[in-house]
């Protein structure tokens, strides 16, 4: 399990992931305890007299225009027979438990998002449960038969696509995308449509006549960074329906988002290979913190700011997870390469390291010589932890013995 | 024998909106629904009832599971992509006519499936 943050891309290929959303759940669970209610416009939420809002409305209802968080006032005014029920928290939690409690009979590697919204990741359990999209039915049926509740469900090989799915599929419903199919499946859709992006990022896409996602994806890939910095590399791979990201059960859920380190020079630098080496020592930094914790990261950022205090940073998500600073190296000085374009001093660089799961680097039973890599990552640790950072540095951070740049006392060379 | 066949609707709820949304755009992204009628369960993890997601375009590949007819709506058939970008039908349903009778278009690529009408007892 612990090193299931990890994947090979034919491991990718492969994977099954479902998200699973209870239809207009508050209101279900309403009428799961009192039936009369089927087939009426309901409402959840407070009184109109004390200002109260809608916080759930059955499709009934929103047939009439009442959404979610509209003041209870205006929706008993949009439709006068609206019934509306005052609510139990605690009896939704318990619903809420009871499904999530059926639900991880299929599988223990569920991310529970809300009270009635979770990701199940069904990778590797064909031969138990049959086809991803055959045991999301039969979750769908059971929930049904058992609780009485609806599901819609969003099947694929990632995340991202599995969350949009399943809201096509609503009401209780099934949306089922084919594995390589992902990108074919977003391209119609409007940029919207896409988890994450908001009305700030849909006008900015409109003004650059992005309707779609077809369009955002097929967007030369340096106009994306030009115009949204280090995000729009991301919102691309997005808009392809590309996404590792793992689903984390409460168990490998880290409670940092990010470990980094950045450091402001005692003198402003322009010296290329000073600073090379000084990320090269960040990122060292960074990565024995994450083994230290016991994480994975699958995203690095560079940070870099100039004498003049503009700053830039840019970021790279990695095809896999890890927590071995040999493997992001490379990575990391070429983004430093692409950001120092400017004839102006160096005042700091940062590296940050996110996307994070539990975890630890495993190699490949294939790859014997990073098991040996392995060996000597912990080896340099141990000698580190006992004697600091600096008595043993590898590779381009040698040549920071001479210098006395710093002012962090931690990185300080001795 | 029944032969599986395919029906052209207009799904219920949010697909719904989806699907004329997309209509009213380019063609290039244009998205349709067709629901398979068939005997018995149909390979390829197919169930009768199914609504079929098609995205129209020119861009099928090997190893795509397509939708082509001859032209009328009747005709409409379910195949996979072969690498030699030969017609393989899948599911129960017919072979692409020999090319010199009849010419077999692509209609569209199926990216997935909606199970949303089938009664959930």
């Amino acid at each position: 399990m612990a090193a299931r943050g990890k994947f090979n891309a034919s491991a990718l290929a492969e994977r099954s992931v479902l998200h699973v959303d209870l239809d207009a759940f508050f209101v279900a669970v309403e009428r799961v305890l009192n039936p009369k209610l089927a087939g009426c416009p309901v409402v959840v939420g407070g009184a109109p007299e004390c200002r109260g809002v809608v916080a759930a409305a059955s499709y009934e209802a929103r047939a009439c225009g009442i959404h979610s968080a509209m003041p209870m006032a205006r929706a008993l005014r949009l439709c006068p027979d609206l019934v509306r029920v005052r609510g139990s928290h605690g009896m939704y939690s318990r619903a809420s438990r009871a499904v999530f409690d059926l639900l991880g009979n299929y599988t223990p590697v569920m991310e529970k998002v809300s009270v009635d919204e979770a990701w199940l990741d069904l990778t590797g359990t064909g031969l138990v449960l049959g086809r991803a999209v055959d045991a999301a039915e039969r979750m769908r049926r059971e929930v049904k038969e058992r609780l009485r509740l609806d599901l819609s469900i969003g099947v694929s090989r990632n995340r991202l696509v599995s969350k949009v799915a399943s809201a096509f599929a609503k009401p209780c419903g099934l949306f089922d995308v084919h594995p390589g199919q992902e990108s074919r499946f977003l391209a119609p859709l409007p940029v919207r449509a896409l988890p994450g992006v908001g009305p700030v990022t849909e006008k900015r896409l409109a003004e650059f006549h992005i309707p779609r996602l077809g369009v955002l994806a097929d967007t030369e890939a340096w106009f994306l960074e030009e115009a949204f910095g280090s995000y729009g590399p991301g919102l691309q791979r997005r808009a392809r329906g590309e996404d590792d990201t793992p689903v984390c059960p409460p168990w490998e859920r880290p409670r940092e988002k990010s470990i980094g380190h950045e450091e402001t020079f005692t003198e402003d630098t322009e010296d290329h290979g000073f600073l090379r080496a000084k990320l090269v020592q960040l990122l060292a930094s960074a990565a024995r913190r994450l083994r230290r914790k016991g994480m994975l990261a699958r995203k690095l950022t560079v940070r870099l700011r100039w004498a003049d205090f503009v700053t830039a940073s840019r970021d790279l998500s990695l095809p896999l997870a890890t927590d071995h600073d040999g493997e992001l190296m490379e990575s990391a000085l070429d983004l430093l390469r692409r950001m120092h374009d400017r004839r102006t001093l160096v005042r700091l660089l940062g590296v940050r390291l996110g996307g994070l799961t539990r975890g630890f680097w495993q190699g490949r039973l294939d790859e014997p010589h990073r098991q040996r890599e392995r060996s000597l990552v912990q080896a340099l640790d141990a000698i580190r932890d006992r004697h600091g950072d600096s008595v043993v540095r590898g590779g381009e951070a040698v040549r920071l013995g001479a210098s006395r740049r710093s002012l962090s006392a931690g990185f300080a060379p001795r | 024998m029944n032969l599986p066949w395919l029906e052209s609707v207009r799904p219920n709820g949010k697909a719904a909106q989806f699907q004329a949304r997309v209509g009213a755009h380019t063609r290039e992204l244009e998205r349709f629904f067709l629901r398979l009628h068939a005997p018995a369960p149909c390979a390829e993890g197919f169930w009768a009832g199914d609504l079929l997601a098609v995205t129209c375009g020119p861009d099928a590949e090997p190893g795509d599971l397509v939708v082509w007819s001859t032209g009328s709506t009747a005709s409409l058939a379910l195949a996979r992509i072969g690498a030699d970008l030969a017609l393989a039908p899948v599911g129960g349903f017919p072979a692409p006519p020999d090319p010199a009778l009849a010419e077999a278009r692509v209609r569209g690529v199926v990216v997935g499936r909606l199970r949303a009408t089938r009664k959930v007892v």
